[in-house]
């Protein structure tokens, strides 16, 4: 307890400063966030049982065990790379090995600091689902027991295999410097969704005429994901204790739960071993100086140079600076494959959406898709720009006074900030409107509309990232995720989804009407094509004011906290 | 004309006054010293002088420019080192006096070429195209000196030169500092280290407690502490002690 005392004080400091106001705007987001998960999953439940009691259950199950995968999957990458930060790069580590704390007295204190900070925000993400299996299937006080019981678990494996990987990596991997295996872990995540994907393929159960027979069918949906992994030992045990597969089989919920229980402490054991045996010599390692890679110029500085060639000499160097910046640090530029991971996996979603079982409605709902992908690349541009645009003024931290004390205005720093930001997200942005309307054969009319939508909107949310994070800077965040889950990063969501709910409404009914003459065979006539455009120019006016007030706001803010 | 002029100079952070209304007159090509104990204010005053920070009240000028009307042409004017040189990690030492050199207008041609004497003089010529990550301390303390130089700034404004030093290094700092006041530029600079003050500077001011409680040459600063043939070290112990016992404790 005494090794968590700074940590509960810091906790403690940081919820006074951060006032009620804020504290309030965030419970209130995850009150909405909660009430709307927990309606949308007792709705699908309710609805599985309308369509067939035993299907319904079937279904129930599968989605119990889908769930807890994915949560199992989530709560392993994020123990590894908590286990990365908080064994070999915190900043109390010093402090803690010059002291004399034994061993295992510090892999006790890294294992629940691990399990706690890995594990929150994924508990918390699937309280509600977990709570609307509870009210639909009518679980007692036995059913969040066993919740609690399963959970705990399963943080618990997660943080054990966390640590243990994290320690055998900083030994064994040839990189100078621990945070340089941030970019191998994210690679094999990378490769671990893909193999999930092909594992489960979710989209066959979508597609029941697929199966040979209805029987197939139910068998296929019946057979257990991935039996031999703690994911479905825990998901099995809820799913008893809630009496989905019809009656409560106590000897399984006792097997399965003795499973994880057992895998729980066998994981926690191997790791204390792994980590008394590893951990001196592996901090030892991390703490070696990186060794010179990407120092010297190459082609990517020349392709730098020309890419920042258009702007003025002050903006162009701070726009290279801070692209060379994410460029070395393999903690930034990791999570960019990870962005691949998850567009990989968009795409793909997209490519197997059985669009053509649809029948005469296919047109229809292809170009349905393809105008609502418009509001969804506004949300992976804002999930973008939360964690690279966002942090750009915080990430100066302790840097600043170099650009503080040079000649150089506060405007010309956001708006360097601003184009370094903008130029990247709207080419990602663009490539996954082009890609997703080609995927899904849309008409050139929607295609050109989701273009210029998205041009507009990739612009304010640059602007609103750089203009709120620099009105709300933390120049304390270790990294960018520390400010995209502050207040900072709530108020800037908030604004981005309201802006993309605004877009997609504005330009929702003259394209629906654009549509329905094209179906009914009337081509697009000035009614239309004079809707579309005022659409359009209210897309383009709401982010244009967007962008200017985020921009000056950011820009008085920083100006004022200057220089007082 | 003079290059540093602070008059009346207040600043309060929220009800606390850091400042009680400073005078300071820095004359052109002088070694000004500037010493007090720590939280004197000898911090807040720089932040003030280089334009990071706005005073409550009282007037700065740097260079004939005044800093609250016209920041940006002081901010042309003046080189400024902090006592903890937080520097761009990811970057090379040569990336970095590039990228300040753009800050400053320069093309990196120019910068490169401003730097280079400086930089061998301060021995980092083998680690230009090392990561700023790999510097010490005291290496990351000289490569802001050199970067605080590549526009000929007027005033040199820095504090704490010595700290993180080896000798050779600190002999070669005191030299380059001897010799921009040679030719010509105002180096105001803050330090606890007294030897260095004194060995160096051609005037010097104690502030304490947000007042400056002497100011003048070492002979004037010895008559006033009338301690004849003290040190440095001595005449500051015993003016800051005299104050203390005079002063209220706030």
């Amino acid at each position: 307890m005494t090794l968590f005392f700074p940590r509960l004080v810091a906790l403690r400091r940081g919820r006074e400063e951060a006032g009620w106001r804020r504290l309030a705007a965030l419970v209130t987001l995850g009150l909405v966030f909660w009430v709307g998960a927990y309606a949308i999953t007792a709705r699908v439940l309710r609805h599985f049982a309308t369509v067939d009691p035993d299907l319904g259950r079937i279904l129930a199950a599968k989605l119990l065990a889908l769930l807890f995968l994915l949560l199992v999957t989530f709560l392993a990458f994020s123990a590894l790379i908590t286990a990365i930060s908080q064994c070999f790069l915190a900043r109390d580590l010093p402090l803690l090995i010059a002291a004399p704390v034994p061993l295992r007295r510090l892999f006790r204190m890294k294992l629940v600091e691990v399990g706690v900070v890995a594990s929150w925000t994924a508990v918390f993400l699937a309280l509600p689902v977990f709570v609307a299996y509870g009210v639909v299937f009518e679980g007692g006080i036995g059913y969040y027991a066993a919740l609690v019981l399963v959970l705990a678990p399963c943080a618990a494996i997660a943080a054990s295999l966390g640590i243990l990987v994290a320690v055998a990596l900083v030994n064994l991997f040839p990189a100078r410097r621990a945070r340089d295996l941030l970019s191998l872990v994210a690679l094999v995540f990378l490769i671990g969704i893909v193999i999930l994907l092909r594992v489960v393929r979710p989209e066959r159960f979508v597609r029941p005429e697929s199966f040979g027979s209805w029987a197939d069918y139910l068998v296929s949906l019946s057979n257990p994901t991935l039996p031999w992994l703690p994911s479905y030992w825990a998901a099995r045990v809820l799913g008893e204790v809630l009496g989905i597969y019809q009656v409560t089989h106590w000897p399984a919920v006792a097997w399965y739960g003795g499973l994880l229980m057992a895998a729980a402490l066998v994981t926690a054991a191997l790791s204390a071993g792994v980590f008394r045996e590893g951990f001196r010599s592996g901090w030892s390692r991390a703490q070696e100086a990186r060794q010179v890679r990407w120092t010297r110029r190459g082609w990517w500085t020349r392709v730098l140079g020309l890419a920042g060639a258009p702007f003025p000499l002050r903006q162009r160097a701070i726009i290279l600076k801070d692209a060379t910046t994410i460029f070395r640090d393999p903690a930034q530029w990791s999570q960019l494959v990870l962005l691949l991971a998850v567009v990989c996996v968009y795409l793909y979603n997209i490519h197997v959406l059985p669009l053509d079982a649809a029948g005469g409605t296919g047109y229809f709902m292809r170009n349905l898709l393809a105008f609502l992908n418009v509001g969804l690349v506004g949300l992976v541009v804002t999930a973008l720009a939360a964690r690279f645009v966002l942090p750009s003024v915080s990430l100066e931290g302790n840097t600043l006074w170099l650009l503080r004390s040079s000649p150089v205005a506060v405007k010309e720093v956001l708006w360097a900030k601003f184009w370094g930001g903008f130029v990247p997200l709207v080419v990602i942005a663009e490539l996954l409107v082009v890609l997703t309307n080609t995927i899904l054969h849309t008409t050139t009319l929607l295609q050109v509309l989701s273009v210029v939508a998205v041009l507009c909107i990739s612009a304010a949310i640059a602007g609103l990232g750089v203009g709120v994070g620099a009105a709300h800077p933390r120049f304390d965040a270790a990294d960018g995720t520390q400010v995209a889950a502050g207040y900072a990063g709530f108020l800037f969501m908030v604004l981005s989804a309201l802006l993309v709910l605004f877009s997609v409404t504005v330009l929702a009914w003259p394209v629906y009407h654009s549509f329905r003459a094209a179906w009914l065979g009337w081509g697009t006539g000035a009614r239309e094509w004079a809707g579309l455009g005022g659409g359009l120019l209210a897309v383009a006016g709401i982010s244009a004011i967007a962008l200017y007030s985020a921009m000056r706001t950011g820009c008085e803010r920083m100006a004022r906290n200057e220089e007082s | 004309m003079s290059a540093i002029v602070c008059r009346d100079l207040r600043k309060s952070f929220g009800a606390f006054e850091v400042l009680k209304g400073i005078d300071l007159e820095v004359q052109r090509g002088e070694l000004f010293g500037f010493l007090g104990p720590n939280g004197a204010g000898k911090t807040t005053t720089i932040r003030i002088v280089t334009g990071l920070l706005l005073p409550s009240s009282g007037t700065v000028e740097v260079a004939g420019w005044d800093v609250q009307k016209d920041p940006y042409e002081v901010k042309r004017r003046v080189g400024y080192v902090p006592d903890r040189a937080y520097l761009y990690d990811k970057l090379t030492g040569g990336e970095l006096i590039e990228f300040v050199g753009h800050l400053y207008g320069l093309e990196p041609a120019v910068a490169r070429a401003e730097a280079r004497p400086i930089v061998e003089l301060l021995d980092l010529g083998g680690w230009m195209d090392e990561l700023v990550e790999a510097y010490s301390h005291g290496m990351r303390q000289k490569l802001a000196m050199i970067v605080s130089l590549l526009h000929r700034p007027e005033v040199l404004v820095i504090d704490e030169p010595m700290v993180g030093l080896d000798p050779r290094s600190a002999r070669r700092v005191k030299t380059l500092l001897r010799e921009l006041v040679d030719r010509g530029t105002t180096v105001f600079l803050s330090t606890h280290t007294l030897e260095v003050a004194e060995a160096l500077c051609s005037r010097i001011a104690i502030i304490q407690r947000g007042r400056i409680i002497a100011q003048g040459t070492m002979d004037e600063l010895r008559s006033e502490s009338m301690h004849d043939d003290g040190s440095l070290e001595a005449i500051f112990l015993r003016l800051t002690e005299e104050e203390r016992e005079g002063d209220p404790v706030p």
